[in-house]
């Protein structure tokens, strides 16, 4: 499976599927959030809510890839990836593109 | 290391390798956070909140590059940069791009 954002794969030539999209909501328990409450007052980087949406995109991707396979494609075309905050400590990661299969 | 936010880059042939993406949660710290606010008031460039999200940014941008060294990429092409509000007065800050080898 290629992922690309680009809308074209180098020197193959693709018919297109449709497209796939994997999403995940995901959250930190509370303690970590009462830390990164703190950090906010010192300032710097928000480990913890970069590691979560790390992993949460990590898993949003597997579930693209898995859909894409589902349709039989070789790879994936133009991904974009969107973050919306759904509620307070809480992120929903999307990942989505367009599925194809070389000729 | 080439990074263009176009689909090719003129005068080089490539090969795809994979996406890649960089990012960064980052905050101020509460004395200018309270700055700003005020700045708010009286409209006008943020200066404290430029100065953040300017240097998460440069940071997102480092992280990918990283990943895109180590498979051996000669540039990324097609980078997108994001921006979202994960919590109040907290933002992720992401880049993303397909990493290429040149022929």
């Amino acid at each position: 499976m290629i992922l690309v954002n680009t809308d074209f794969v180098t020197d193959k030539e693709i018919v297109t599927l449709g497209t796939v999209k994997g999403s995940m909501i995901q959250s930190k328990h509370l303690g970590r959030d009462i830390m990164s409450g703190l950090k906010t007052l010192v300032g710097g980087e928000l480990t913890a809510y970069s590691e979560m949406l790390n992993e949460a995109r990590a898993i949003a991707t597997k579930r693209m890839v898995e859909d894409a396979e589902k349709l039989g494609a070789d790879g994936v075309v133009n991904m974009r990836y969107a973050t919306s905050n759904i509620m307070q400590g809480a992120a929903e990661v999307l990942v989505y593109g367009t599925a194809v299969k070389f000729k | 290391m080439i990074l263009v936010n176009t689909e090719s880059i003129p005068g080089k042939e490539f090969e795809a390798i994979t996406i890649v993406k960089g990012s960064t949660v980052r905050a101020k710290d509460l004395g200018r956070t309270f700055l700003s606010k005020l700045e708010a008031l009286a409209g006008g460039e943020l200066p404290e909140i430029v100065n953040l999200l300017e240097e998460s940014r440069h940071i997102a941008t480092k992280k990918m590059i990283e990943e895109a060294k180590k498979l051996g990429a000669d540039a990324v092409v097609n980078v997108r940069y994001m921006t979202s509000e994960i919590m109040q007065d907290v933002a992720e800050i992401m880049v993303y791009g397909t990493a290429v080898k040149f022929k």
